[in-house]
């Protein structure tokens, strides 16, 4: 059995790791409320955009912009991989990496070539030995500075998509579906597709103005923009989120644990008292027997 | 034909305008235009300049800086980078 001294060490030790965890679990719930704000701020406009993009979408050919070109036959992946810098929060990352691990066996066969941009440490740490190509690897992404990482990581994708370097393009992040989920989402962004579900209510075309092309250049680049930013806030969102539930969780444990320690503590005092007791007693009655 | 048209006003940071309104009047690339009820689909980039809705006899004025207009059923959508009110 421990000491004393050894329980009572151990008990001071977990003390101060459960301040520290429930000290990251406050910061962890600040954080998550901004980026809660941006991200609610920021949805009505995604949405919009991409509402708008596929509806003109939908009225295009494929020869009328570049960024529409759909390959018969993709051969050139490219990965956009949405992780966090740090750890300490619960499955976020490794949840992910699993996912897109069995994704890179299962799915990509048609492809020859995949090639990565990490957007975060965890996911460059990862799949940066394997040997896939890396285009982009962005380190230390903010709530100041997502906005200008998003706008380079875009313009980037799609001057590769048009030169023909990469033939389709996914995302991959957690999405924020509340505090307590996040959702491990597998987006294609490029090529732009209308999406199967045709509503179609009406097939007329719009009227553009100046031209169709010049609508299309504007609108097709920052759509790009607006859906790489969108996973980035995404994946920011849910990082502080999931990081929150972690401390909470290891909070709660390392409670536990302190209350177990002490009870320990408590029964090893106690059965210490009672053998001195009982030592004292067997000595004082082999005292007064020796006297009779 | 529906009276009315719902008018978005959306920038990246703030849901601007949601609302029934009268008429539109935006700053469309080669010039002004105006949106009334049971417009064609119609899909314009736009100016930095003033944006306009008149709702029954009350008008409100907006400057928008660029972004694109989305006219579609009598929903008119306006993504722009960023709004001031006058």
């Amino acid at each position: 059995m421990a000491s004393l001294q050894q329980i009572k060490t151990k008990i001071s030790s977990v003390k101060g790791t459960s301040r520290i965890m429930s000290a990251m679990k406050l910061i962890s719930a600040v954080k998550l409320k901004r980026a809660q704000d941006l991200l609610s701020a920021f949805r009505p406009f995604s949405d919009a955009y991409q509402e708008t993009t596929m509806n003109v979408a939908k009225r295009c050919d494929q020869e009328a912009h570049p960024l529409l070109r759909k390959m018969d036959d993709p051969k050139k992946l490219h990965i956009v991989f949405v992780t966090s810098d740090r750890g300490l929060c619960g499955s976020f990352n490794s949840s992910l990496i699993r996912k897109l691990e069995t994704y890179l066996v299962t799915d990509t066969k048609q492809y020859d070539e995949v090639t990565f941009s990490f957007l975060g440490r965890r996911g460059k740490e990862h799949f940066g030995k394997e040997g896939f190509k890396v285009a982009n690897s962005y380190i230390g992404i903010t709530d100041r500075n997502y906005d200008e990482i998003a706008e380079k990581v875009s313009e980037q994708l799609t001057k590769e998509f048009i030169k023909g370097d990469s033939d389709a393009v996914v995302l991959v992040y957690n999405y924020f579906k509340s505090a307590l989920t996040q959702e491990i989402t597998y987006e294609k962004v490029l090529p732009i597709e209308a999406g199967a579900e045709s509503e179609d209510e009406s097939q007329i075309d719009y009227l553009y103005e100046p031209t169709k092309k010049g609508i299309l250049s504007e609108l097709l680049p920052k759509y790009i923009k607006v859906r790489v930013q969108r996973a980035i806030q995404e994946s920011m969102t849910s990082e502080h989120a999931s990081r929150m539930t972690a401390m909470e969780n290891a909070t709660s444990n390392a409670n536990d644990v302190i209350k177990n320690l002490t009870l320990q503590y408590n029964k090893t005092r106690q059965a210490m008292i009672t053998t001195e007791l009982m030592d004292i007693v067997n000595g004082t009655e082999a005292l007064s027997k020796g006297d009779e | 034909m529906a009276d009315g048209i719902h008018l978005k006003v959306i920038t990246p940071t703030e849901l601007v305008v949601d609302e029934q309104v009268d008429e539109v009047v935006a700053p469309g690339e080669i010039g002004e235009f105006g949106i009334l009820p049971g417009h064609v689909p119609f899909i314009t980039t736009l100016h930095t300049g003033e944006l306009k809705y008149k709702k029954g006899n009350s008008e409100t004025k907006l400057i928008v800086e660029g972004g694109v207009a989305d006219v579609r059923d009598d929903n008119v959508s306006i993504l722009t980078d960023s709004v001031k009110s006058l």
